[in-house]
């Protein structure tokens, strides 16, 4: 009876432990033949993280290397509101409001989104990220980026541009060379385990493709010499814009770039399109007497005029095309030479009748007014030079002396750099040279010739009418100490509604220095400068105080 | 099969075993320690990168001018004129060449004297090459 008793048990034991043993086979089957595939994918998703790597964006400097434009770590902060209590939200409400100055209204709206995640601020520095961390707030974490940094701050911000909230080129050579500066996303593959910690054991690599380095033509000093000179003027005169540029007349490289009004760069979001528009080549305007200069040109290279041939200047009144044109300062007889140096509106006519519409024209064009530079910078216009075909019997009273034809800033650097230059046209450029993160040239730009616009017997003779007119003329501001330097100044009227306005003007003034051996050229032009509004009075003084230190500086680093 | 020699087999398979976990711990751990260590590096670089823009933030023209000008400051570029150039009779350019044995016995002299006078260490005395 007892060994019955105890087989039974037995194999009620040994069922048990079999069925037992069936149902772990069962499962274990279950899993390994029909769940593995599921369950292996399950794994490799927690496993396994996905890293996009950020390439670095391409710096920007200046030709002397100084950094413009660069890149630092950034912090975005970002919250998890459904996994965050009450408690948790009050507090990162009360807190990071006054810390980053945020609304309220704006965190409260943020924190309670039935999200695990949304933006709280992005691209904070790494001492607001680490003040933020000290307040240990649960639900609260960081994602790390990088941030464009302008230590310049408004300086050459026009030209520089800016780049966006995810690192892409939105402005200026940020955005025109965006292609170039963006660099390629890399990416890797690395473990993690069941507490999401992250092992340095990387399963697959593709590193990121850094950006390239622009190293520009512009030099910071020169530049803030430029930008301290021009907001003086701009501020003197109460004009509402202002567009200042030096060229090195001998290679068209551009060293300066100054508009105002202008803005910060690491604010570009608070200020209007207006202060951010480069002036210098998305304006035209009606250049007014420093056009003479191509009347000028065209009057010594055909060899119609020489410096000492006499014209009458009415005394002030000239009827052309049953439209009276007038003198600032009534002449009698005035040789060429003192036309040009007093800018005698009736004696440039006389000049221009004398040459007659088509050769004006193709000295205008020689001059590449009326196309555009093909200066490497967004948004450059071409201006307006019209067709011979499409003059009227005033304009060639109104052509020769800057009227009917609208230029910009860089195409009267330009033509300027030319006659200094001995009459060789060059074409501008901003940037000197493009270079990998381990320094290796990628793209070089180098001085082009574009044409000889004059011959450089007459560009030497126009040099010297030039210098007159600093000398004796209309420029006398613009003469700076121990240096001769030649330019010519404008004054021209605003067309506001279809009429020539008679309060507001276009103050001008381009010129090179030193007449001997010209190391820079420049234009100056002041928008609406009042009381005073001619280019004589406010625009020469700017390039005098500018080409003063500019050349001292050049000499001081010995032009490099 | 003796059941020592199942034993045996068991033992080196249970040995083989642990070594590869130990192996796999020890990778593992090595990854911690790696991907900790990498935080510290990136978080220098990070601290290097702010310091370095901070720097060129203050050496910027910008920054330098704003303050060197600041008031209106007259300070200006100097012109060649406004540069003091000191004038000497001594000619430098055409010195007599002195020939290397008086140069090292001045300077055994020089030493000798240095080593009655001076009270420091000979170490400390000793010309500087």
């Amino acid at each position: 009876m007892n060994n019955q008793k105890r087989h039974l048990r037995f194999n009620l034991v040994f069922l048990v432990c079999l069925f037992g043993l069936v149902i772990f086979a069962v499962k274990l089957v279950f899993i390994q033949v029909f769940n593995a595939s599921y369950l292996a994918k399950l794994a490799e998703k927690q496993h396994n993280y996905f890293i996009e790597l950020e390439p670095r964006r391409g710096g920007i400097y200046d030709r002397k290397l100084r950094p413009l434009a660069l890149n630092v770590a950034a912090y975005s902060l970002y919250a998890k509101p459904k996994a965050m209590t009450e408690q948790a939200k009050k507090k990162a409400i009360r807190e990071l409001g006054s810390l980053l100055n945020l609304q309220t209204d704006f965190l409260q709206k943020r924190l309670s989104k039935e999200k695990y995640f949304v933006w709280i601020e992005r691209k904070l520095t790494s001492i607001t990220a680490e003040q933020i961390k000290a307040m240990k707030i649960d639900g609260l974490d960081f994602i790390k980026e990088s941030r464009r940094y302008y230590p310049n701050q408004s300086l050459g911000a026009h030209l520089i541009g800016f780049a966006g909230m995810d690192n892409r080129g939105l402005d200026g050579l940020e955005l025109m060379y965006d292609h170039y500066l963006k660099g390629e996303f890399g990416w890797t593959q690395i473990i993690r385990d069941a507490r999401n910690r992250e092992l340095l054991i990387e399963r697959g690599f593709i590193p990121p493709k850094n950006g390239f380095d622009f190293v520009l033509t512009i030099d910071e000093t020169i530049q803030f010499i430029a930008e301290r000179a021009l907001e003086e003027g701009f501020i003197q005169h109460h004009a509402i814009g202002a567009s200042l540029i030096i060229m090195n007349p001998k290679t068209g490289e551009i060293l300066a770039l100054v508009n105002r009004p202008t803005y910060d760069l690491s604010r570009f979001s608070e200020v209007n399109q207006d202060n951010r528009r480069n002036r210098a080549v998305t304006d035209m305007y009606e250049p007014g007497s420093v056009f003479k200069i191509v009347t000028a040109a065209a009057a010594l290279e055909e060899g119609k005029v020489t410096e000492s041939d006499k014209f009458f200047c009415e005394y002030g009144e000239y009827k052309v095309g049953g439209h009276i044109l007038h003198d600032h300062t009534k002449h009698g007889t005035l040789t060429f030479r003192e036309v040009i140096e007093q800018s005698s509106n009736i004696g440039t006519t006389k000049i221009a009748q004398l040459l007659g519409a088509k050769t004006i024209y193709k000295y205008a064009k020689l001059f590449r007014f009326g196309m555009p530079t093909g200066i490497n910078l967004i948004g450059e216009v071409k201006g307006v030079m019209k067709d011979t075909s499409q003059w009227s019997k005033t304009s060639i009273a109104a052509i020769p002396i800057g009227h009917e034809v609208t230029v910009t800033a860089i195409q009267l650097v330009c033509a300027i750099s030319a006659i200094a230059n001995d009459g060789l046209y060059m074409q501008p450029f901003v940037v000197k040279y493009i270079q990998d993160q381990e320094g290796e040239l990628i793209k070089e730009f180098k001085p082009q010739p574009v044409a000889q616009v004059i011959s450089a017997q007459t560009a030497r003779r126009l040099k010297e009418i030039l210098a007159g007119v600093v000398e004796t003329g209309t420029g006398k501001l613009a003469q700076i100490p121990d240096v001769r330097a030649a330019g010519k100044t404008g004054t021209a009227q605003k067309i506001l509604g279809g009429q020539y306005s008679h309060n507001k003007f276009f103050a001008s003034f381009i010129g090179f220095a030193p007449v001997e051996d010209p190391k820079i050229a420049m234009v100056v032009i002041f928008d609406e400068p009042h009381p005073s509004y001619y280019g004589g009075t406010v625009a020469a003084p700017v390039f005098k105080r500018v080409a003063e230190d500019v050349l001292k500086y050049l000499a001081a680093s010995h032009g490099n | 099969m003796k059941l020592s020699r199942f034993f045996a087999g068991m033992l080196v398979g249970t040995i083989l075993a642990l070594s590869y976990v130990q192996l796999q711990v020890q990778i593992f751990d090595l990854a911690y320690q790696g991907k900790h260590k990498e935080k510290l590096i990136t978080k220098l670089m990070d601290d290097n990168g702010d310091v370095k823009s901070n720097i060129s933030q203050l050496q910027s023209a910008n920054h330098l001018g704003d303050r060197l000008l600041d008031d209106r400051s007259s300070l200006q570029f100097l012109s060649q004129d406004q540069i003091v150039k000191l004038s000497t009779t001594y000619d430098f350019d055409n010195l007599p060449a002195k020939s290397p044995r008086t140069v090292q016995v001045a300077e055994k002299r020089s030493n000798f004297l240095a080593s009655i006078f001076s009270v420091k260490s000979q170490a400390e005395a000793g010309p500087i090459r």
